[in-house]
């Protein structure tokens, strides 16, 4: 998928994977990203080196983790950073749209667990603040696997189509997680770690699956072997289709005691 | 058909062939093994559809050691049989010895349905090999039957009831079963090459294909599933690829996965998966879902498996839907 001015178009609460082909995308989607903010209430944090001169109205803000948050290689200190600028924007009566250069959150050899659940306090951070963010990932930096899987935990993939894991978790609304689309055996790396970034922020997870449409046997296997390595973890999937009720109960997976419950 | 030899205990499992023409012969030659049954003691569970269960109901009388099960109640998949006798076994295990009849419908199937309900007769003697001792005793009607058939049959029972009593059949062939040839596919078909990069294509290909086609969404999405498990075998059995063929044949939908591996256990996806043991359920999910599932896999021949997905006798193919594809 081409990056358009269409594309930053960004929903409140959206959390997008921008994953960028080279230094000139980048460039080109930061200065669209700058113009839509100009044409809304909003202010755009960039996290990183901005590719092009800001112009100092106040709309634009940088915070460049080498400097300010990211001296001892502590990747969460970013985090909490983006957290104390989204915060301070939200107490002046701002909405603080934030575009990260990801690999000043985390550094490119980070595990695919940490940084999923980075995302995840991301997704966390966009659904109860209001605010969009949006995740730059050059694709020259991250291994091509990684990317893939990255892209099952934001609501929305811009620039090039990685290939994908086929389902999608989403902080919801409401509180908890959507899971969407698909989860097949060559999604289980993602869905694991997705899993296990939901289970590390609270032990009883609860996900909506109305959009769910399969889930296959190796992913129902890595379910309930996730949730088991989860001590007082527990997995609610509510709201699925007559599919995924039957593969559950077909599993036999209910009967094992497993602390995951499936339900209509 | 036999050595004529008796049995005079039941030896583990014994799986009974009895063939019998018109329906005195039937009520005698049933209503003689219920009372064998009974009086070796032990439960007796008859498996028929409802006509049958009907006229030995008549018979039997307030028979509180006889259990009527419904095979109508299993759907049309074949591969349904061997759980459902465990289920019916273990439902019944403290009662000690049990003794089935089964009486599959042969009727209204066509050449492929009836080819996978043979083998399944096969199959029932490697699935209860090492059960506690039971007795399956499985009638066919050769009234207006081909001897053929009737042959192919009698090769899937290591016994034969002659009404009276039991004795091993020198038809029966224990080591190597001999499939009915699977042709090739309809014209026209559709086809995809898949790997591990795929599997979602190949959902996709599936679900849109399913539903062009006049599938209900719900079994769009069970035939989906099913289809994604066997490529999924592929990819972590079969060489690390395989390919996918579709088409419309007699009503159904067909999907023929091949790939490069060999299934050993014959097996596999035929029985229900112990719940202690994780993994090994691809299968038995496709066996489950699906209307008929044929499984051909030698060395160095590779894996064809062809999954049947009947559609509604409504089906049509709704005009939205088409919209909605293209």
């Amino acid at each position: 998928m081409q990056t358009t001015h269409k594309s930053w178009l960004l929903d409140p609460g959206e959390h997008v994977c921008w994953q960028v082909r080279s230094p000139q995308e980048y460039a080109a989607g930061e200065r669209q990203l700058i113009e839509h903010t100009a044409h809304s209430a909003d202010r755009l944090l960039i996290v990183g080196v901005p590719a092009q001169k800001t112009n100092g109205s106040g709309r634009v803000s940088v915070l460049y983790p080498a400097h300010e948050a990211y001296p001892d290689g502590q990747s969460g200190a970013v985090l909490q950073a983006i957290h104390g600028r989204v915060d301070a924007a939200r107490r002046e009566g701002h909405v603080l749209r934030v575009l990260a250069a990801m690999e000043h959150v985390a550094p490119p050899h980070v595990p695919l667990d940490e940084l999923v659940g980075h995302e995840m306090e991301l997704a966390e951070l966009a659904a109860q603040s209001g605010t969009s963010v949006v995740c730059a990932y050059r694709q020259q930096m991250w291994e091509p696997n990684l990317l893939g899987d990255l892209a099952a935990v934001h609501s929305r993939v811009v620039g090039t189509q990685p290939r994908t894991a086929g389902f999608r978790l989403n902080r919801a609304d409401a509180g908890g997680w959507t899971l969407d689309g698909s989860v097949g055996f060559e999604s289980l790396r993602a869905f694991t770690a997705a899993l296990r970034g939901a289970l590390a922020r609270t032990p009883r997870v609860q996900l909506r699956c109305e959009m769910l449409d399969l889930i296959d046997a190796s992913a129902l296997r890595a379910l309930v072997e996730t949730v088991g390595q989860s001590p007082g973890g527990s997995v609610v999937l509510d709201g699925v289709n007559e599919t995924v009720l039957r593969a559950w109960r077909m599993s036999g997976y209910d009967a094992t005691g497993a602390a995951v419950e499936v339900c209509a | 058909m036999t050595d004529a030899t008796p049995v005079p205990a039941i030896p583990g499992f014994a799986h009974m062939f009895y063939p019998y023409a018109g329906e005195q012969q039937y009520l005698s030659g049933t209503l003689a093994y219920i009372q064998h049954a009974r009086r070796a003691g032990g439960a007796v569970v008859v498996a028929a559809p409802e006509e049958r269960r009907a006229v030995l109901g008549a018979h039997l009388g307030g028979d509180d050691g006889v259990t009527f099960v419904d095979t109508a109640a299993l759907g049309r998949n074949p591969g349904l049989l061997i759980p459902a006798w465990q289920d019916w076994i273990g439902q019944l295990a403290s009662a000690g010895a049990v003794h089935g009849i089964n009486e599959s419908v042969w009727s209204a199937r066509d050449t492929a349905q009836q080819g996978e309900l043979r083998y399944q007769e096969w199959l029932l003697n490697l699935a209860f090999a090492r059960a506690p001792a039971w007795s399956l005793m499985c009638p066919i009607d050769t009234t207006g039957q081909q001897a053929a058939a009737i042959a192919a049959l009698a090769r899937c029972h290591p016994l034969v009831w002659n009404g009276t009593d039991y004795a091993t059949s020198s038809d029966y062939t224990a080591d190597v079963y001999a499939f009915d040839r699977m042709p090739e596919p309809a014209e026209p078909f559709e086809q995809m090459g898949y790997d591990v990069d795929d599997l979602h294509a190949v959902r996709e290909k599936t679900t849109r294909w399913a539903l062009a086609n006049g599938l209900r969404a719900a079994r769009t999405r069970e035939l989906t599933l099913a289809v994604s498990e066997v490529a999924t075998n592929s990819i972590r059995h079969g060489g690390g690829h395989g390919t996918l063929r579709l088409w419309v044949q007699n009503a159904a939908l067909v999907c023929e996965l091949r790939d490069d591996g060999v299934i050993t256990d014959p097996l596999a996806g035929r029985v229900r998966p112990p719940k202690t043991q994780l993994g090994g359920r691809g299968l038995w999910f496709v066996n489950q879902l699906c209307d008929l599932v044929e499984i051909r896999s030698a060395p160095g021949k590779g894996t064809r498996v062809r999954l049947w997905m009947e559609l509604p006798s409504d089906s049509t193919v709704p005009k939205e839907r088409v919209d909605d594809l293209s």
